[in-house]
């Protein structure tokens, strides 16, 4: 009988101990058990007295303590930032939001500026009075031959029939890149220019009667 | 002078020519062909900017001529 002690520093030995106190007999590398003790051994074979190779238990113990897919209290511990680990991530963030901040203000700044410029050369085109009208109700009307044309400055046009609203899609191919009022000088242009082109181009979304007052706008396109 | 302006990412881009510069209206129409080429459409407007027409060729006498990307139904 081999014997073990529970301070020793070796799992196999633990596991030794384990399986081999109380009246179980080890020899070389097999383990004789008969005692209530022999859980393991139990729990893989059958019977009260079984046989089992002590390889084969030490493998089986080994790959449960060890396995790399287990972490041990110790490498739990190990991922865990330090205090002063967390106070410079913290830092770090506060950085990173920092420059995000800047950058959205940097590009509003550049896209209001875009947008300045844009409203310069409406203003060649309708006047300066309609443009302060266009600037407080972002829309800028279109009189065509068949209809009339409501351009919104945000999104859409709104085709003014005698009998009906006619809610119309068309835009920049690559609109979120430009001035929203360069969308609508580029529209109020080809609306005014070649109404039939425009309607080809454009979607339809949708009609409703006419309200007996269209919202105010902006006037002197084409004048 | 003639007056260029093509719409662009952060408002228009302005340049003027000479009718009566060769060279200035050669990088004029130049430009002209190229945004063409690249989807844009033109449009000869007075220069006091009324009265807008798209024009498919480039003319030299034109008081103003606004440059606009291609256009989509959405």
């Amino acid at each position: 009988m081999t014997s073990y002690t529970e301070t020793t520093s070796y799992n196999t030995d633990i596991w030794g101990y384990w399986c081999a106190s109380s009246g179980d007999s080890c020899t070389g590398t097999t383990c004789a058990m008969t005692s209530t003790e022999a859980v393991w051994d139990h729990w893989n074979t059958t019977g009260n007295t079984s046989t089992a190779s002590a390889s084969t238990c030490y493998t089986i113990w080994y790959e449960w303590v060890h396995s790399p897919s287990m972490a041990t209290p110790a490498q739990l511990i190990q991922t865990y930032p330090t205090a002063k680990e967390v106070r410079e991530l913290q830092a770090q963030r506060r950085a990173q939001e920092e420059e995000a901040r800047k950058l959205r203000a940097e590009k509003k700044r550049k896209r209001d500026e875009a947008e300045s410029v844009a409203l310069e050369l409406l203003e060649t085109l309708i006047g300066p009075k309609e443009r302060v009208i266009y600037e407080e109700t972002g829309r800028l009307m279109v009189k065509g031959k068949n209809a009339d044309y409501i351009i919104n400055r945000e999104s859409g046009v709104t085709r003014v029939e005698k009998d009906k609203v006619v809610d119309l899609c068309i835009h920049l191919k690559e609109k979120w890149k430009y001035p929203n009022t360069d969308n609508v000088i580029s529209l109020a242009l080809l609306a005014g220019d070649n109404e039939d082109a425009f309607n080809e181009m454009a979607n339809e979304h949708g009609s409703d009667p006419l309200p007996l007052a269209l919202p105010m706008c902006a006037n002197g396109f084409g004048d | 002078m003639g007056e260029f302006c093509e719409l662009a990412v952060g408002g228009d881009i302005k340049s003027i020519w000479d009718p009566r510069n060769d060279k200035e209206v050669e990088a004029a129409e130049g430009q002209f062909k190229k945004l063409r080429k690249s989807g844009f459409k033109a449009f000869k407007v007075r220069k006091t900017g009324k009265k807008g027409k798209e024009i498919t060729s480039f003319d030299r006498n034109a008081g103003k001529i606004i440059m606009v990307p291609e256009m989509v139904g959405g």
